[in-house]
């Protein structure tokens, strides 16, 4: 398979993945075109031959870039850049079909009933965590416990969340 | 609502880089060795597919015409069987190619390949009585689907979204798989096939009726649905 096959197989399930992972769906598209376009870049290194391994290729490549937006906080678009390539700029009705197809109403529904299943100790420290971004030691010592006791509220928080999401929908092919 | 379908963005998002990808690399660069090694082959290949037309006879012909089939897919193997190439033509500058293949559920899914691009819905996907796909760098749009064995055309009309749309209506003739691919990918018998292009980005399907050799209505479709006679 050529990466214009891959493409063709994998940009929609793509964009639902990035959809429900970003919440934005200009984002989700920008985020194909990089995948897409790191693919294109890479072509010549890229190992195996079958579709399966090829599959497992560019969903690699868009964990990366899933991975990076996340920690930048900011759609990734180098390798798009670098091949002089833009991504379609969507308009409220577009962005919202994107939304529809990605069954984001639904997700959001399936994290706000999670939240509240989480204890109330949980989803502040969840709270002062992610949403304020404090440090550990910060989020201790406003709880007022210690700051293993944080983290493993934190992490129990998140766990629950997590499962909550993989219920709601597949998961990326391996 | 107005503007693109998630469908028409990742086309126009696909042709974008495969533009991208030819200026950075050269013309079938986005395509691989594969697809350079058809782009070289395809000129030569139609002339001669063309010559062997008018000199031999159509069913030998067309045996050429549908090879090879289009590589089969993980996910949508998972979904039917093989996808075969049913139709071929163009329309102005832009050709095109349509390949089918039969879902499990019973549904014929449909798949149209342009030379910037392609569109379609697979098996898995919601099913669509008549698809559209946009080439955005030909600014034509092309409506595609499949009418009853009875049919020898198709009219469909196309409207642009937005505010002030604007209404084309266009008619094509039909064309069948030979029996051996219809076979082959267990697709139905007699099944015809139709591609119909209009200029500009008139995306929304307004309705769309097919008519026999004697003009009478076989199949005729509003909003989305079909329904034959």
């Amino acid at each position: 398979m050529d990466v214009a096959d891959l493409y063709r197989e994998h940009a929609e399930r793509m964009l639902v993945f990035f959809a429900r992972r970003t919440y934005d769906a200009q984002t989700a598209v920008d985020l194909v075109g990089e995948t897409f376009a790191r693919a294109y870049a890479s072509r010549d290194r890229r190992r195996g031959v079958t579709p399966e391994e090829a599959a497992g290729w560019v969903w690699g490549i868009a964990r990366n870039v899933l991975l990076e937006t996340l920690r930048k906080g900011a759609a990734e678009r180098r390798a798009l850049a670098r091949l002089g390539a833009h991504a379609p700029v969507l308009n409220d009705d577009e962005q919202t079909r994107i939304e529809e197809l990605a069954g984001l109403a639904d997700l959001r529904g399936f994290v706000a009933a999670a939240l509240d299943e989480l204890s109330a100790d949980q989803r502040e420290a969840l709270r002062l965590r992610v949403v304020s971004e404090l440090e550990y030691e910060e989020v201790a010592a406003t709880l007022g416990i210690s700051e293993q006791a944080a983290r493993a509220r934190v992490s129990r928080g998140l766990r629950a969340l997590a499962l909550a999401l993989d219920g709601a929908e597949g998961a990326a092919p391996a | 609502m107005s503007g693109r379908t998630p469908e028409q963005i990742l086309a126009e998002l696909g042709a974008e880089l495969e533009r991208a990808a030819a200026e950075a690399g050269g013309p079938g660069a986005w395509r691989g060795e594969r697809g350079q090694r058809l782009t070289r082959l395809a000129r030569p290949l139609a002339v001669g597919l063309t010559a062997a037309l008018a000199l031999a006879g159509t069913a030998v012909g067309t045996r050429n015409v549908w090879a090879p089939d289009p590589p089969p897919s993980a996910g949508a193997a998972r979904a039917g069987g093989p996808s075969a190439f049913v139709a071929a033509g163009g329309s102005g500058s832009v050709r095109w190619r349509l390949s089918a293949q039969a879902c499990r559920d019973g549904r014929v899914a449909l798949y149209l390949f342009g030379a910037h691009g392609a569109g379609g819905r697979g098996c898995a996907a919601a099913p669509r009585a008549i698809q559209t796909y946009y080439d955005a760098a030909a600014d034509r749009t092309l409506a595609f689907g499949a009418a009853p064995p009875g049919a020898a055309s198709v009219q469909v009309s196309l409207r642009s979204p937005g505010p002030a749309p604007r209404l084309r209506t266009a008619t094509a003739g039909v064309q069948r798989a030979p029996a051996d691919v219809a076979r082959r990918a267990g697709l139905p018998r007699g099944t015809a096939y139709f591609v119909v292009a209009v200029p500009g980005a008139l995306t929304s399907v307004e309705g769309a009726i097919a008519r026999d050799a004697g003009g009478a209505p076989v199949m005729t479709c509003e909003e989305g649905s079909c329904a034959s006679r």
